[in-house]
Order: C-alpha cells, then sequence, then structure tokens
C-alpha cells in the first residue's frame, strides 16, 4: 500500500531555543555546545544558529575549530532539561494528527499520516498545520519532507530548511533522486563515497543507472541496499518508540575471515566508534550485545547485563570480546561482526560510585582520546591495539553499517 | 558399588547438590555427581570447581565404590518416582542401574578419578557459630553484593573474623553493607576472606535444622560445616576495597523516618519513575520528608509527604528507588536513621536501635539529580 510519511526536523533546535529564551541572542552567530575558552576548549558544537553557519560552523565541528572562525560569536553551554521540555511539547502535536510517530531524536521525527489523511485532508495540509502550530505554540520553526517512504521523506526535510517543506510524489522517486550528490544516501560515509567517486559517480541518479548485480560485486550485500536506496526503495516502518532502545554497530568483512587477530582488532574498533558515540549524545547503557554472523549465514547474538551503565570503551571493549571468544572456541569463519549497547539511559542523572575515585584513569585517557579525535579525525589518535604490525595493509576493509 | 535407599532419602540429599552442578559447562565431567560409598556411609558430591557441596547419609551398604552419576537425569527419574525403596548398582564399566518396584532404568556413569578432587588444606583455623546469628548477618549483607564480573572481589562478601568481633560487609559499588557481632569471640583466628554469594546461599538454604557452623578459614578457602553437609568455597582472589575510607563521617542531617511508611511511599512513588533507572528524589524539610518522581518521557509524575523527625536546613538527594527498598527490607528496627550531607555524598542509613550486639550500616550512593 502506498504510505505518506513526514519526516519532520526542527530548525537549529538548540539555539533557537537560546534565542527564543534569551531575546538579546537574537540575529547573532549563537553557539551552544562546550566552553570554547578562548580557543584553547576541548568538545564540541552542539548546534549553532544560521547567523552562526554562515561563518562556516557546523554542529560537531570542535568548539576550538568554531572559536577560531568566530571568536566574537555567543558561546553557552546546552540546557537539555529545557530542550526535552519543548520536545516533548512537539511530540504531542504530532500526536494530535497521528499515533504513529518515531521520534528519532530530540528534534527530529517521523510520522506516518497514511491513516489520518481522510482525517485532517492531504499530507501537505496537514505538513502546513503540523508547521503552523509548531510556530504558533513553541514559536520555533521545523522544517518537514513528504515522501512514500522514511528515507526520501528524510533528505526532503533538509532540502530547504529552515521553515522548509518538500514533497516528493508517489512516482517521482528517481528523479527527485537524480542529481542529488552520494552523501545524500542513507549510510554513505566517507569510505563508500570514495570508492563510488573512483568510479566516477557523484550523483545517486548515477548510482541508479549501474545494475544491482555490478553493485554487489563491489560492496557486497550493502550494495544491493544501495542500489535499492537509489531507486527511491524503502520499506522501513515508522516504528512508534518514544525512547531510543539501543544503539550499535556492525561490520562484514569484505571476505570472511578467520584471523583471530582480525576479529579482535574489529571488535576493538566497533567498541571505540559506539562508545564514543555514546558519549557524544549523552548515553549510557546496562546490556552489551555481540552479534556473531558466520560464512554460512547462521547469525547469533549474545548479551550481558550489568548493574551499572556503561560508555566506557575499555568496558565494551572488555566485554565483547570475552563473549567472542566464549562463543567461536571452533574458530569458524566470520562473516559480520556487531556490538550494541540496550536499556539506555540518557534522561536522568548518573548513578554515583562509593569508589569512583578509584578508577580515573581511564575515563581520562578516554577523554583525551576523544577530544583528540574530534579535533583531528578518527584515524588521528588511536589505541595501541587497533595498529596492525608494520608493513601490513590496513584492516580487511569494511562496511559500516551504522544503526540507531 | 551397590546399595539399597528409600527414594525420599535420596531425594533429599541429591535437591542439596543438585544447585551446585552448573546447567552449561565445557567440562563435561561437573555435570555429575560423585557417590561413594563406605559401608553404610554413603556420600554424595558436586562442584563447579569455585564451590562444592558434600553430604553423607544412612543407606544399605552391599558392596563399597564410587561413581560419578550424571546428575539432572538422575535428579529429574527420582524426582518423579513414589517413595519406593530403591536398589542402584553400578559394575566395573561404570553402568549405573536403578531398579525399583516400577521398572529398571540404566545410564552410564564416569570413574571417580574422573571428578575433581576437593583438596582442602590442613590446619585451617576454624571457629564455631550459632546458625541463626550467621545466617542473619549474611542475609543482610549478600543482597548489597555485585553481580557485575567487571569487578570479581565485588561479587563475594567480605568476612573478617577479630578477637572480639565478626564483621561482613558487601558492597556492588553503588551500596554497602557492614555488619558486625560484636558478641562474637574468636578461639585464637584472625583471618579475613571473600566469600562467593553461592556458597553463602546454598549454605543458608541447607542449615535446616543445624544449630551451629563450623566455619574453617584459609588464604584461599573457606570450608562451612553442618552436621552431615559440607560446603567447600575458593574465596575471591584480590582485594576487598577499603569500605572504611568511603563511610562518610561528616553527615551531619539526621532524619529519623517510619521504616514501613518510608518504604511503601517509595514504592508507590517509584511506579512513576524511569523504568531504566528507577530515580526517586528525596527532599527533607523540617518534620517531613517528600518523595518525588517523574517520568520525562512517559509524562508521568508521583509525589508524597511522610512525616519525620528532623530540623536543619533542607537537602534534595537523588536514588535509585530499588536500592533504597532493597535497604528498608533488610532492616528490621520500626524506625530507620537517614544522614545525609549533600546530593552527592552517600547516605547512611542506619536501624533505630540496633539489636543486642549487632552492629549495622547501609550505605546508599546517590543518583546526580540534574537541577539545571
Amino acid at each position: 500500500m502506498e504510505r505518506t510519511i513526514l519526516h519532520l526536523d526542527m530548525d537549529a533546535f538548540f539555539a533557537a531555543v537560546e534565542q527564543l529564551d534569551n531575546p538579546q541572542y537574537r540575529g547573532k552567530p549563537l553557539i551552544v555546545g562546550a566552553d570554547p575558552k578562548g580557543g584553547k576548549g576541548r568538545g564540541v558544537v552542539a548546534t549553532c544558529s544560521y547567523e552562526a553557519r554562515e561563518y562556516g560552523i557546523h554542529s560537531a565541528m570542535p568548539i576550538s575549530h568554531a572559536y577560531r572562525r568566530c571568536p566574537h560569536g555567543i558561546y553557552v553551554p546546552g540546557r537539555h532539561k529545557r530542550y526535552s521540555e519543548l520536545s516533548r511539547a512537539m511530540i504531542a502535536i504530532l500526536k494530535d494528527f497521528t499515533p504513529v510517530i518515531q521520534k528519532i531524536s530530540i528534534d527530529e521525527a517521523f510520522m506516518d499520516v497514511t491513516g489520518s489523511l481522510g482525517l485532517f485532508g492531504d499530507a501537505m495540509t496537514i505538513a502546513q498545520a503540523v508547521m503552523k502550530r509548531i510556530r504558533t505554540e513553541l514559536k520555533l520553526t521545523a522544517s518537514i519532507g513528504i515522501a512514500p517512504n522514511k528515507f526520501l521523506a528524510k533528505i526532503a526535510s533538509d532540502l530547504d530548511k529552515p521553515d522548509g517543506l518538500v514533497v516528493v510524489l508517489p512516482g517521482h522517486e528517481r528523479s527527485f533522486l537524480e542529481d542529488l550528490p552520494i552523501f545524500r544516501l542513507w549510510g554513505v560515509g566517507k569510505k563508500t563515497e570514495a570508492a563510488l567517486t573512483q568510479m566516477g559517480i557523484q550523483t545517486i541518479g548515477q548510482i541508479a543507472r549501474l545494475s544491482e548485480t555490478a553493485l554487489n560485486k563491489r560492496f557486497g550485500k550493502w550494495g544491493n541496499a544501495l542500489w535499492r536506496l537509489s531507486h527511491g526503495i524503502d520499506d522501513r516502518p515508522v516504528e512508534s518508540v518514544d525512547v531510543q532502545k539501543s544503539i550499535s554497530q556492525e561490520r562484514t568483512f569484505y571476505e570472511d575471515t578467520d584471523d583471530q587477530q582480525e576479529i579482535e582488532q574489529t571488535l576493538f574498533h566497533l567498541a571505540e566508534s559506539l562508545s564514543r558515540l555514546m558519549r557524544k549524545d549523552h548515553l549510557k547503557g546496562r546490556t552489551i550485545t555481540l552479534k556473531i554472523r558466520f560464512e554460512d549465514f547462521s547469525t547469533f547474538t549474545r548479551s550481558k547485563t550489568f548493574a551499572d551503565f556503561i560508555d566506557s570503551t575499555q568496558i565494551i571493549k572488555g566485554v565483547a570480546l570475552s563473549m567472542y571468544r566464549r562463543f567461536n572456541k571452533s574458530r569458524k569463519k566470520v562473516r559480520l561482526l556487531g556490538i550494541g549497547v540496550s536499556q539506555l539511559n540518557s534522561v536522568s542523572g548518573e548513578q554515583l560510585g562509593l569508589f569512583d575515585q578509584e578508577a580515573p584513569l581511564n575515563t581520562k585517557l578516554t577523554r583525551l582520546l576523544d577530544s583528540l579525535q574530534d579535533k583531528f579525525g578518527e584515524d588521528a589518535v588511536k589505541r595501541a591495539a587497533l595498529l596492525k604490525g608494520p608493513g601490513t595493509e590496513a584492516p580487511n576493509p569494511s562496511v559500516p553499517d551504522a544503526d540507531i | 558399588m551397590k546399595f539399597r535407599v528409600n527414594r525420599k532419602d535420596i531425594h533429599q540429599a541429591i535437591q542439596k547438590i543438585i544447585g551446585v552442578v552448573p546447567v552449561k559447562t565445557t567440562i563435561p565431567i561437573l555435570s555429575n555427581i560423585l557417590f561413594d560409598l563406605h559401608g553404610n556411609d554413603l556420600s554424595l558430591t558436586g562442584t563447579d570447581l569455585e564451590v562444592s557441596i558434600s553430604t553423607n547419609i544412612e543407606v544399605q551398604g552391599d558392596e563399597d565404590g564410587a561413581v560419578a552419576i550424571p546428575a539432572k537425569i538422575l535428579f529429574e527419574i527420582v524426582r518423579e518416582l513414589p517413595d519406593v525403596p530403591m536398589e542402584l548398582a553400578c559394575d566395573e564399566d561404570y553402568k549405573i542401574s536403578l531398579n525399583t518396584e516400577q521398572g529398571f532404568y540404566k545410564l552410564s556413569g564416569e570413574a571417580k578419578d574422573e571428578f575433581p578432587k576437593i583438596v582442602v588444606e590442613e590446619g585451617m583455623g576454624s571457629f564455631e557459630i550459632e546458625a541463626g546469628r550467621f545466617s542473619n548477618m549474611v542475609d543482610k549483607t549478600s543482597f548489597a553484593v555485585s553481580t557485575d564480573e567487571l569487578r570479581t572481589t565485588l561479587m563475594g562478601v567480605f568476612m573478617k573474623v577479630m578477637a572480639n568481633e565478626l564483621r561482613m560487609v558487601a558492597t556492588d559499588g553503588h551500596r554497602l553493607v557492614k555488619i558486625e557481632d560484636k558478641n562474637f569471640q574468636s578461639p585464637g583466628l584472625e583471618q579475613e576472606a571473600i566469600v562467593p554469594t553461592k556458597a553463602l546461599n546454598l549454605l543458608t538454604k541447607n542449615l535446616n535444622g543445624n544449630t551451629d557452623i563450623s566455619v574453617s578459614i584459609s588464604d584461599d578457602h573457606v570450608v562451612f560445616k553442618l552436621s552431615d553437609t559440607t560446603i567447600f568455597s575458593k574465596s575471591i582472589e584480590g582485594q576487598f576495597p577499603n569500605y572504611e575510607r568511603v563511610i562518610p563521617a561528616d553527615n551531619d542531617k539526621k532524619v529519623i523516618i517510619n521504616r514501613q511508611l518510608l518504604s511503601s511511599s517509595v514504592r508507590r512513588v517509584s511506579i512513576f519513575s524511569n523504568s531504566i533507572t528507577h530515580q526517586i528524589r528525596l527532599s527533607v524539610s523540617n518534620g517531613a520528608l517528600e518523595i518525588q518522581s517523574e517520568d520525562i518521557e512517559f509524562g508521568g509524575e508521583a509525589r508524597e509527604k511522610v512525616d519525620a523527625d528532623y530540623s536543619g536546613d533542607g537537602v534534595d538527594v537523588g536514588y535509585n528507588a530499588n536500592y533504597l527498598l532493597d535497604i528498608l527490607k533488610h532492616i528490621e528496627s520500626n524506625e530507620v536513621e537517614l544522614r545525609l550531607k549533600d546530593p552527592v555524598s552517600a547516605g547512611i542509613i542506619y536501624p533505630v536501635g540496633q539489636e543486642d550486639g549487632e552492629d549495622v550500616l547501609m550505605l546508599l550512593m546517590p543518583i546526580r539529580l540534574n537541577d539545571d
């Protein structure tokens, strides 16, 4: 059945809230994030106002870079309680139009309005009504994309920000995607982008003109996914979960492997990037899950639940590794590895520990690594365990498949 | 080996052992129970290599011998049998046959030599203690033990034997219980050990009817002896954390409150707390304690007030409701005394009016409140 999906994205959310609550910030470059400490600050930009974007500042940029570009900007720390409050109000408005809502972050949500079309008029009318209520009730603006699926709706909402409304009509998926650059495709990171550019491909339309077999040959299963996305095909349902339940990362090896060193390095790498993502989003979780797919496609998961909420690279790494060693005693060839963390906690304060002062070294090291990686990129500094011996190739290239 | 026994007796004996037999193990022999017969004395032993338990029963022995028998099958068939006399025999190939008036059952066992030997050092110092007193101390501490394999030294109860005191301490890093028996007199033994929870649970489960326990401690083992049952346990290796250092001395806000009222209030309010963190907020003010919770994601909220004996500056502290309830459940007195300092320091909870010769202290670390 033809679906009608809306993707709503609040415009420069944290910054807009600050400008709403503090009229003196309006019309000025405002950066919400870490303390820049006169250019020496660590940490990153959470959001910035459109005025600040004119200086080339964007979210996730190291705060010191932002400061260099715009030393006279207004720098404020975030007030997550206030943002959550407005985020709840935003969701409450959406709920007046459909019960099928998937909140994907504090300022973004999907709505499946297929069943509401008879009640409120066409999708355009619903989107305009939502935008109007957000403007009058919250005094904020949002951009909306309307499309037959989530993937297209999300791309569409981003095309005409701020206060934009972009519609992709059924049957026009290909022409909508035709000239868009490849990085717009869900899941295309630096590696895939580089590989595609090397093949002379710059737009999504060019991917769509390749055969599925050719893409599969070059990228494996990920190639099939690329082909489907480039044709605007995406069947994922809008899942009405109010809270983010888990966060995970997986890697598929280009060639199935039983090289233990390579497997362990991949686990280390997954733990490292997953935990870094968690710390960035202020998430900690209690259950660590290891996913293994063997060469025969049999897939298994093993989980472990702890009393503490965890975001430490060291612990996630150690637990995943010990589960792996215990599980794959026969050393079968591995096709895919994944690590997930669930039972997440982001809303409340942290449980303090009696013996917290006793293990500060690792925490300090982790924070230092995080800030260096934010500054110089993921490859700038690595734990020695992630490095291969001299003269060897880089680890088996693998397909990133982030799934939050 | 051959003996006759009543089904009921052997069933009881197996029930004592079965708890230690690992359900899944990479060492197949451990899923067996070792039967060892001398005359009319049959001993049954199970082990997971960390904790072992042995029990003796009287049977009508026909032929001495020993065999390791698959625990699960044996336990299941004996459980299903009515109370009838039965005969168990084993040939030199360790084929076991079990005969009753219902019929016969055959299974394969393993040689005694395959079964791990439980070696207990000679000359371990030991003391006797009243079973009730000992298990009371275990009950009040073991709930606070950590189940995280991340810090193995917290996965057991720390037991310290001193000249005039027996002390047990347990902590999972968020809460801590310290209990001291000041009436204790050691027969010259001064030792300490971290005892795995599994061994302590086996002990308290098998106390039925025993009035005294003999406890032996060496550097790496603890042995508990009851009249017909012995539990051997490896001590957990490593240093128990310096718990004295984390017990605050300057918590000056003393709140006295009825334990039942507090506990039922916390239970109700916690229904509305976040389902993962179970965070509640205690706000102390003159004469009252307010308990609140809210779940931002689902919009739930709850608030209750309980009368409390307090005068002084107000303070707000966040706790995990389940941790607080656990603590209140393991205190017997009608009233409890909370000693607080500030929102980020450990709170102390004492029973008001300690039991004779017993000193109990419970600590709970807060959850940081988001008050920005």
